[in-house]
């Protein structure tokens, strides 16, 4: 086998000596999709390989949501795990103490949400070192990653750690771009834009296909601003993950209020220190804003509705129907309507559909045939 | 050509053996590779006009290519690598250019080609010096700042108990998180609508059934 570790070395030399203007757009388009390919090949593993590799990192999901804690050694991810949720890990004041991932359950609200604490950092794993691999793979299934970072250290390990994700197809607080890219046996590539694209064209689409081997597919450029990068994330789309990212800044008290202040409004971030428990209810609303759930109160017929333990929906799926299926998969059979108080009606209670999209704290009665 | 440009160029062919370029019986051009590191070469063009030394010469410096001797420059740079290096500009080449007419002018009558070539060498090194100097301090001055700008974070006020509090309060008083229960229109949520006790029952289901 070829190494691609090498691979991708040569291609980010190339990469960074190839000044950039209008001559060679098309080549550096094309390293950027050659790149994402072998990184691609160096996460997966290889024929014939150990296929169990993967599996044994992976903790089962449990809970309502998963996130995934990721930060640089001894940011205190163990203090924080310990702190917030109810299984304490152990937690050693010395670097490197976390070496297998070690899951905690934070509760809130009445959801339970399950916190893992990858070991280390993925640093390496974008070149297929140690366990990166199984660790990306860990990540890819969180509904949202918590990245805890030093206030005591420079700027710059945030963009360490972001560059990492990046390399790994982890997108963060980024929308899917909005591109329809759909393969076909026969008709040659066929490109539509929605609007002028102000970052690609079709010749730059068709040479990344090429170089993918895809001579047949049709391609929907709705969103002007999609640009090249934006384009080979389309096209590796099963090998991508969009992530919404909180970025916590522990350690607050080493630093001043004024430095405090300025972490705090970067985009998406908190502060907190986990020695002086500071911040940390503020972190855990903001974990439980990020992760976008809704709570659903169900209310028996004729009496008052439970209002201590909710049912615990996605936002993206939680319509009647959705809501339904978390009772029994069979039970939207039976369904004849539902009524609905709370924001998600005009007025309370009002009679909705399987469609309905409920919102949160709703109260919802389902009423069914028979 | 007057006896004495002769003589001048007799005299620089002895001086400059390997440096000097005869163009014509009265043009030439010095290579000058100054005491630098990396070498940097300068080409002088000396070019006599009919009166000279009674009228000054006419002086063009250029920047050269220095590609010469290779290796001995291989060699020199694996010793010492400097952290800077400079190339001249145009107006450093114009500020030489400058200093060498006065000087020209200050030998008017006599031959003064080595004195001015001798002139813009040294004023040339020195002019190299100053600018890796300048570009030390600038570096020196930019490390510095960064190096403020890092430990600025740790001065200020402390962070304890009653100050992230307080500071905690107007946070979020600013980004109106407190806030956020309300919604427009007074609309209440499910669970508030249950909690108040301000429900309307279900009384459809009658009706359906």
């Amino acid at each position: 086998m070829v190494n691609i570790t090498e691979k991708i070395e040569q291609i980010q030399q190339e990469l960074a000596r190839t000044q950039k203007n209008k001559a060679t757009e098309y080549h550096i388009g094309l390293l950027k999709g050659k790149l994402a390919r072998y990184r691609q090949q160096l996460l997966e593993p290889g024929p014939g390989g150990s296929s169990s590799a993967g599996q044994g990192f992976e903790v089962a999901k449990s809970g309502h949501a998963r996130v995934a804690l990721i930060g640089f050694p001894s940011v205190g991810k163990s203090s924080l795990l310990s702190k917030v949720t109810k299984t304490k890990s152990e937690v050693a004041q010395y670097a490197f103490t976390t070496l297998t991932s070690v899951p905690g359950v934070l509760e809130y609200e009445g959801a339970e949400i399950q916190v893992l604490d990858l070991p280390g950092i993925i640093q390496g794993a974008s070149e297929g070192k140690g366990r990166g691999r199984q660790v990306v793979s860990t990540a890819r299934t969180a509904d949202l990653i918590l990245m805890v970072l030093d206030a005591t250290k420079p700027d710059s390990q945030r963009a360490i750690l972001e560059r990492e994700l990046e390399a790994v197809g982890i997108r963060l607080n980024k929308e899917r771009p909005n591109v329809t890219f759909k393969l076909k046996q026969t008709g040659g590539i066929k490109v539509t834009f929605a609007q002028p694209p102000q970052k690609l064209d079709e010749k730059m689409i068709a040479s990344i296909l090429r170089d993918y081997r895809i001579m047949n597919a049709d391609v929907l450029v709705r969103d002007p601003e999609v640009t090249v990068e934006d384009f080979i994330d389309v096209i590796n789309e099963q090998h991508r993950s969009y992530i919404p990212c909180l970025y916590c800044y522990n350690k607050i008290d080493a630093v001043s209020l004024e430095e405090t202040d300025r972490l705090a409004r970067q985009p998406h971030s908190t502060v907190v220190s986990v020695s002086e428990s500071l911040g940390l209810q503020d972190l855990i609303e903001r974990i439980w804003e990020d992760l976008k759930l809704v709570r659903v109160y169900t209310k028996p017929k004729g009496s008052k509705p439970d209002l201590e333990e909710p049912v615990i929906l996605r936002l993206k799926r939680s319509t009647v129907e959705d809501f339904c299926n978390t009772i029994h998969r069979d039970f939207k059979d039976k369904f004849k309507f539902a009524m609905v108080w709370g924001t998600s009606v005009k007025h309370s209670p009002q009679k909705c559909g399987l469609g309905h999209a409920i919102e949160d704290e709703d109260v919802v009665s389902l009423f069914t045939r028979g | 050509m007057s006896e004495e440009q002769r003589e001048e160029i007799d005299i620089l062919e002895s001086i400059y053996p390997d440096e000097i370029e005869i163009h014509s019986e009265t043009s030439y051009s010095i290579n000058l590779s100054l005491d630098t590191v990396p070498t940097r070469l300068l080409v002088v063009h000396v070019q006599y006009p009919r009166d000279y030394p009674e009228v000054v010469p006419i002086l063009d410096i250029a920047v050269g290519d220095h590609e010469q001797d290779s290796d001995e420059e291989e060699e020199q740079r694996a010793v010492e690598q400097p952290q800077f290096t400079y190339d001249f500009t145009s107006s450093d080449v114009a500020e030489l250019k400058a200093s060498a007419k006065e000087t020209a002018e200050e030998n008017l009558g006599m031959p003064s080609v080595f004195a001015i070539v001798s002139l813009i060498k040294d004023a040339a090194e020195q002019m190299y010096e100053d600018r890796i100097k300048d570009m030390e301090l600038a570096r020196m001055k930019e490390l510095e700042i960064a190096e403020e700008k890092e430990q600025a974070k740790f001065r200020g006020t402390p962070v304890t108990a009653e100050s992230f509090a307080a500071w905690r309060t107007k946070f979020r008083a600013e980004m109106g998180w407190d806030q956020k229960k309300e919604r427009p229109n007074g609309r209440l949520s499910g669970k508030e609508i249950f909690e108040r006790g301000v429900e309307e029952e279900a009384d459809e289901e009658e009706d359906e059934d």
